[in-house]
């Protein structure tokens, strides 16, 4: 099966904008990790594409690499969520404002 | 292959592992220093390490990591903020029961930085930024009571995380455009093919990388969530961000265009020119309005990215030359700046707004030279190390045919003196408020002798500018000619 390049990159982009969209207009934190890691596996998408267009593995390991990143960067997020979640009630990012300027 | 040309890394990663460790070993109290002095030692040595290495490129791992005079030097940086930071918070009571990971936390930033510049391929410069961007992440937060510490550390992550989303795809697209993850296989592929200036992936591919690059760096526009993750974050975290992070970005952003996309400058140089000046004007203007010391340095550090990006649009090894000897400049008077608002922080209530300065260079004569020279050179006045920066980077500029950067970024810097002065005026010109000097502490050693160290380095990078200029110009020429 042979799946042209620019169908990899459709989809790649779809979830990038998906993911960006969601960033901007979510305002819990958990969906707005969410939506970041729509974006992470857009790139991730888009990596193991042309990882088959070339015919190279780097790209693979590229998304791998990203991958375990990706769980990473979300296991702070939710420690950092549960520990703000300790000292308040509702859970919303425009509520935290006690820096502004 | 020759893995011990990585020996660096292995030293630092060591630290890291050794003073993690400590964070779950219970510690007999006569031994309660020991992480700090395990993170102390480790980066000294591996200082040591990095100025034997001093020399032509070695190859580690199948090039995916660079040991060359640029890593190296950026590295001289890096190690003594990292240091410079757990000196901050030696005997730091809000670090108190969490020391072993503070100090571990920050030895894994430190790494990360060091990978970011030693890169010689997208996979490992990717892992370097991540690394160091998680550790500040949990560092921003690490006072965990504190309900500003993690508002700070959430919105650090969120937007940080949005970066490296948008950096992953950059580094996706260049994949795409030359097959390759390598640095130097990315520049062999652009040199070999024809018309690929104009190809709109790489442009893509382009955008993306200078947009997540900038929200490293904190250039405008994607430096909303500095000031508030600055002013939020423990001071010695902020002092760690606005050095290490900088140079970290800064080098990476040299490795990717001055370095391996060099062929298709053209493509960039605008681009890149255009956020300098962005930055710049925003960074300045918003440094004006702040009554937070801590608050105004962050935007102070927004407005030096600025400058530092002019080092990138030019282009130029001259341009790289004089990026990397401003930042050794740029981060000498940040550790020093920041070392004076821990100590008054130390000292007072809310000792980083702009009032607690008030009569302080009255009340500590050594402390107010520190900050005055401090300040005085961040503005750029002659002969203190700010200046010959500033003055090599418009002068690059100028070189490279973009004197609208340098006309830009002088103003720029006109208007920097009103609030650097501010400070100044403040702490000399009034007598020391009774109420607020009533509670003298001791001055912690380890903080005054990061202050004066940082204020006799501002003055040392003067005097000595020319064999420091010599080893920036061999470290701009590793960048382009392996």
């Amino acid at each position: 099966m042979n799946v042209p390049i620019g169908a990899y990159l459709a989809v790649s982009l779809g979830l990038l904008v998906l993911g960006l969209i969601g960033v901007m207009r979510r305002r819990n934190p958990l969906l707005l990790l969410l939506s970041v890691e729509l974006m992470l596996n857009a790139g991730n998408v888009a990596l193991i594409g042309f990882s088959r267009q070339w015919d190279d593995p780097a790209g693979q390991v590229f998304a791998l690499v990203v991958m375990v990143v990706a769980a990473a960067e979300v296991v702070i997020g939710l420690g950092l969520t549960v520990s703000i979640f300790r000292t308040r009630t509702n859970l919303d990012v425009d509520e935290l404002s006690s820096m502004r300027g | 292959m020759n893995a011990g040309a990585a020996l660096t890394l292995y030293v630092m990663s060591a630290a890291t592992v050794l003073a993690l460790v400590l964070a779950v070993v219970p510690l007999p109290a006569a031994w309660r220093r020991l992480p700090e002095w395990v993170g102390c030692i480790g980066i000294v040595a591996t200082l040591a390490i990095a100025v034997v290495q001093w020399g032509d490129r070695q190859v580690a791992f199948a090039g995916e990591l660079h040991i060359d005079r640029f890593s190296l030097l950026l590295t001289w940086i890096i190690l003594p903020a990292a240091l410079a930071v757990i000196l901050f918070s030696w005997g730091e009571p809000a670090a108190a029961g969490r020391r072993a990971e503070f100090v571990g936390l920050v030895l894994a930033a430190a790494t990360g930085m060091m990978l970011t510049v030693m890169s010689g391929d997208l996979i490992t410069l990717f892992i370097g930024i991540e690394l160091l961007s998680v550790a500040l992440y949990v560092l921003c937060a690490i006072e965990v009571a504190r309900a500003r510490s993690l508002e700070s550390g959430i919105k650090y992550l969120i937007t940080g995380s949005i970066g490296t989303a948008i950096l992953i795809y950059g580094f996706a697209l260049l994949y795409g455009v030359t097959g390759t993850t390598s640095l130097d296989g990315v520049t062999a592929r652009l040199a070999t093919i024809d018309g690929m200036a104009s190809d709109p992936l790489l442009i893509a591919a382009i955008v993306l990388i200078v947009v997540a690059l900038g929200f490293k760096a904190s250039a405008v526009p994607f430096h909303m969530w500095t000031p508030d993750v600055y002013q939020g974050a423990p001071t010695p975290v902020t002092a760690f961000m606005g050095t290490g992070t900088k140079a970290a970005a800064m080098g990476a952003f040299l490795l990717l265009f001055t370095g391996a996309t060099q062929q298709v400058s053209g493509d960039w140089r605008a681009l890149i020119g255009a956020l300098a000046v962005v930055t710049m004007v925003v960074g300045n203007v918003g440094a004006l309005m702040q009554q937070n010391v801590k608050r105004m340095l962050a935007w102070s550090s927004i407005a030096q990215a600025g400058y530092l990006l002019i080092g990138v649009a030019v282009g130029t090894t001259a341009g790289a030359e004089a990026l990397i000897y401003y930042l050794f400049a740029y981060v000498a008077m940040t550790l020093a700046a920041f070392a004076i608002v821990i100590l008054r922080e130390r000292e007072v209530e809310s000792g980083d707004t702009l009032g607690a300065f008030t009569g302080f260079g009255r009340a500590r004569p050594w402390a107010g030279v520190v900050m005055t020279i401090t300040l005085l050179g961040l503005a750029g006045f002659p002969p203190l190390a700010g200046f010959i920066g500033k003055f090599l980077l418009f002068g690059s500029a100028v070189d490279a045919g973009m004197s609208w950067l340098a006309i830009v970024g002088a103003l720029a810097s006109v208007v920097s003196v009103v609030y650097y002065l501010r400070v100044v005026i403040v702490m000399w010109s009034q007598a020391p408020d009774g109420q607020r000097t009533a509670r003298r502490v001791r001055v912690p050693a380890s903080v005054a002798a990061v202050a004066v160290a940082g204020a006799a380095a501002i003055i040392a990078l003067a005097i000595w500018a020319q064999p420091m200029l010599d080893l920036c110009a061999d470290a701009a020429r590793a960048l382009t000619i392996p």
